[in-house]
């Protein structure tokens, strides 16, 4: 089981960002590296891959406001 | 035979070899990401195909339909251009007279002005001139369409106008599957073929999205072929004939008044040319009333095509026709006045409560 976090996009990490994108659907088997959601913050855009294979379970809704760092799903 | 004609032959064989529309699985991308992955798949296949174009390089395209192409193919196949469309479009006509299959980018379909000459005196004529001994294998493609305040200069669709001059194929994919596969078609094709992305169908996280924007795309290698309309919404009271984003809200319109017994068939054209007169006919004849929504300018474009097609198939076919389309008129950048004039779900609704009366 493995964590997936909201990646840190900025030097101090302190401004909120958008999951923009969910590529995945919440309970679906993945693999490693798979594009799994696209982040946004302030205008610029970054994928989240899957750290491993596994049943992926996620933690936040699409469109939500994420602090850098957060949890965002987690891999099963 | 010569050896010529051989190889082409052999070489036709091995592009029509890609499996055709196979099921879609599970990975889903954005039709940004299924662009790219069509390009790269066929630059992986072919040492002759490369890109080229404004910001298509570091940048990956503004629209993101080159992304990460240069990391794995390197400078010398994805090609950023200085500001000069005629000269880089004259470019990627050379090379594919010269048997390459150059991928130009031209940044916005509405900066066509300043290198139409380029596109329909030669890109598009050259084939003819030669009595088709000269094959022009190259893909233009473009960002099309409005809807973000953009204004009058980088909102406009025109695929109307490059398929009213003869001698390009014309595709506009709507979503992330007919994306890839029209892409792997569009470069394995020996004519020139201009490829029409909106803006608002590549899923961009940075752009307002449409669900339909992101969606299951196969793996694997495969093609559309050019010419093929889809339906893509089985209905029987009225027929809308569309294409590119409009598709996206004709069935959330489709899908909307369904539950009070609207029964929309919604046939997406995918093709402009050659453009699927068939698949038009079939469904007109089917429902009897038909409403094309085109974001392109009304008059003397695909709208009035469509029209005239079904009219001399059988001029007693249609209880009903109308039109969703932008009204002749530069598009305005206010956001309130974009809209009054975008082919809306709120115009499209009211087009379809309007036929199913007739």
């Amino acid at each position: 089981m493995s964590d997936v976090f909201f990646p840190k996009m900025t030097g101090d990490g302190a401004e909120n960002g958008v999951l923009a994108t969910w590529y995945v659907a919440d309970g679906e088997q993945v693999k490693a590296e798979q594009l799994l959601a696209e982040v946004a913050l302030d205008k610029v855009d970054a994928e989240v891959l899957a750290p491993g294979d596994g049943v992926v379970r996620l933690v936040v809704e699409e469109g939500a406001e994420v602090a850098q760092g957060a949890l965002i799903a987690r891999l099963e | 035979m010569s050896t010529v004609a051989e190889n082409a032959l052999a070489e036709a064989a091995v592009r029509a070899a890609l499996p055709v529309e196979p099921p879609a699985g599970n990975r889903k991308l954005n039709t940004a990401k299924a662009i790219q992955e069509a390009i790269g798949a066929e630059m992986e296949h072919d040492d002759c195909v490369f890109v080229m174009g404004e910001d298509v390089g570091a940048y990956g395209g503004i629209f993101s339909s080159t992304t990460g192409l240069l990391e794995r193919f390197g400078p010398q196949r994805v090609i950023d251009t200085p500001i000069s469309e005629t000269a880089f479009i004259g470019l990627g006509i050379g090379a594919a007279v010269e048997g390459m299959r150059p991928v130009v980018e031209l940044m916005f379909v509405d900066f066509m002005g300043v290198c139409l000459d380029q596109i329909y005196n030669h890109m598009a004529k050259i084939h003819y001139e030669s009595g088709g001994n000269v094959r022009v294998p190259m893909v233009l493609m473009t960002a099309t369409g409005g809807g973000y305040s953009d204004g009058s200069q980088h909102s406009q669709s025109l695929w109307g106008t490059f398929a009213h001059l003869p001698g390009m194929k014309v595709v506009v994919p709507s979503n992330p599957y007919d994306a890839k596969g029209l892409m792997a078609a569009a470069i394995r094709s020996d004519d020139p073929v201009v490829y029409m992305f909106h803006k608002g169908v590549m899923g961009l996280a940075w752009m307002a999205k449409n669900k339909r924007s992101i969606g299951a795309v196969p793996e694997e290698d495969y093609v559309v072929p050019i010419g093929k309309a889809k339906v893509v919404r089985e209905g029987t009271d009225v027929t809308i004939v569309t294409l590119s984003l409009s598709v996206h809200h004709s069935m959330d319109v489709a899908e909307k008044l369904d539950p009070e017994g609207i029964s929309v068939e919604v046939l997406d054209l995918r093709s402009v040319v050659p453009l699927d007169r068939e698949a038009v006919v079939a469904s007109a004849a089917k429902t009897g009333r038909v409403i094309v929504v085109d974001e392109d300018y009304q008059s003397f474009g695909l709208s009035g095509e469509i029209a005239a097609t079904i009219a001399e198939h059988d001029p007693a076919l249609l209880k009903s026709f109308s039109r969703v389309c932008m009204p002749d008129a530069p598009i305005p950048y206010a956001r309130e006045l974009e809209y009054a004039v975008l082919p809306t779900p709120a115009r499209i609704e009211a087009a379809v409560r309007t036929a199913v009366q007739a």
